[in-house]
């Protein structure tokens, strides 16, 4: 008996019928002892006559339509080369030949070559060199304002912290630490704009002054109240008897 | 200018060198307008975003990493504005190449016909790049309408280069294949029924 190797090696042929009638013959003899080969040649046989039925199926009608007129492949390394100007000039050569022959390559090469010209044609208008140049002004004109305002509000915040931390209130309520952390922070907002510039800007304005305003009324409130205090301990020591007689009396006749 | 001039000059005008600055504009103009025509809808508005890249280059020039390419740097703060202006437009990618003051200027267009046919197939041109990805169309523009290097597109991107030569081929051969599928759209006869919705 032939040895397994040897005969596996005819198995394609003789399935194709592409095999002599003695290699014919050697497999016939050799797969009717050996189990295993006659496995593996009957999976071969299937395995090949499954691609018959595909012969029945036709062919989309646009494929073969789609097929011929797409650009070949092959070419086109040498036609983006082309494009992209870094061809050599012998294969140039072989391109412009192939471009003559093949019309579905040529509108390629067209419309790629199209988009260059435009891009080429698409050149600045002269004004524009000078209006560029100018936006450099423009700039200088817009980032004076935010660092002026920047240290108008630096001011105005130096201010509202002295009133703030320094004001009996917070240091009576204990408020003085919060109060100097929101400083720091606000400076912070307004440090960034001064470096960042308009966008950051009114954001930060609106922080500062926002919080100014509470602070601001937090401290007018402390003053009223002090005044009326103070008005009535004055009244209360200008008229001692009348005020405290009198009172207990309207209240009395009040109620 | 070379690059290392370029980068020479870029320092020049982060120290205040006002003339370094015209030169600097002067010598990104051209690539920068490209650029900025390649996205914006018509030649007014590549105007506007030209100017408005410059002024952003400026305010942002002392961001600049000195050695890192310029150009790549400009276009990806050109290619924040675009975006930017199209979140803000709400608009659909269209292109100034299509705008009649940009199609004059080019060559050989005193034939009326052979303008008509440009102009038609830059119209498909169009269209096909509108259907791409727009990583893909990015590439098309940035080489073929910006006229950017592939070093400078890699370094824009953050790819290698290899990358980007491959997926600028993949992005040509999806556009080709576009136009053409638009051409033979274009070519079949209407038929003998209602000819609503037909695709043009």
């Amino acid at each position: 008996m032939s040895r397994c190797t040897d005969t596996r090696d005819l198995f394609a042929a003789v399935l194709e019928n592409e095999a002599s009638p003695a290699e014919v013959d050697q497999v016939r003899a050799h797969i009717d002892g050996c189990a295993e080969c006659a496995e593996l040649y009957e999976a071969m046989g299937m395995i090949i006559g499954a691609g018959d039925f595909l012969a029945e199926v036709e062919l989309p009608p646009h494929l073969g339509e789609e097929l011929a007129s797409s650009p070949c492949r092959r070419w086109l390394g040498l036609l983006y080369q082309a494009v992209d100007r870094e061809i050599s000039q012998p294969n140039l050569e072989r391109l412009l030949t192939h471009l003559g022959s093949c019309p579905s390559c040529r509108r390629v090469w067209h419309d790629l070559t199209l988009i260059h010209q435009v891009g080429d044609a698409m050149t600045p208008p002269n004004y524009l060199l000078e209006k560029c140049i100018k936006v450099r002004d423009t700039v200088a004109r817009i980032t004076i304002l935010p660092r002026r305002t920047a240290t108008a509000a630096a001011y105005i915040l130096a201010l509202l912290a002295s009133l703030a931390i320094g004001n009996p209130t917070i240091i009576a309520q204990d408020l003085h630490m919060v109060a100097s952390e929101k400083v720091a922070m606000a400076a912070t907002g307004v440090s960034e704009v001064a470096a960042d510039g308009r966008g950051e800007i009114r954001v930060a304005l609106w922080r500062v002054l926002n919080w100014g305003e509470q602070k601001v009324t937090r401290v007018r409130g402390f003053v009223d109240r002090l005044r009326d205090n103070n008005e009535n301990a004055g009244d209360a020591s200008a008229e001692p008897t009348a005020e405290t007689d009198a009172e207990p009396i309207q209240q009395g006749e009040n109620s | 200018m070379e690059m290392e001039e370029l980068e020479t000059t870029v320092e020049r005008c982060r120290e205040g060198d006002e003339d370094a600055w015209t030169a600097l504009v002067n010598t990104t103009l051209r690539p920068i307008y490209r650029l900025c025509a390649s996205y914006a809808p018509t030649a007014a508005e590549a105007e506007e975003l030209t100017q408005e890249v410059y002024f952003k280059l400026w305010e942002n020039l002392h961001r600049y990493n000195t050695g890192s390419n310029f150009m790549a740097w400009a276009w990806r703060v050109a290619k924040n504005l675009i975006i930017d202006s199209y979140r803000r437009g709400r608009r659909e990618r269209d292109a100034a190449w299509l705008d009649p003051e940009i199609l004059d200027r080019l060559p050989g267009s005193d034939n009326p016909h052979e303008q008509a046919e440009r102009r038609q197939r830059l119209g498909l041109i169009g269209v096909a790049l509108r259907q791409i990805d727009d990583e893909l169309a990015s590439l098309v523009l940035m080489r073929d309408f910006a006229g950017m290097s592939y070093q400078e597109i890699s370094q824009a991107l953050d790819l290698p280069l290899g990358t980007v030569k491959s997926r600028l081929n993949r992005a040509r051969m999806e556009l080709a294949t576009g136009v053409r599928r638009r051409l033979q759209i274009r070519a079949v006869p209407p038929a003998a029924g209602p000819a609503e919705g037909r695709v043009s």
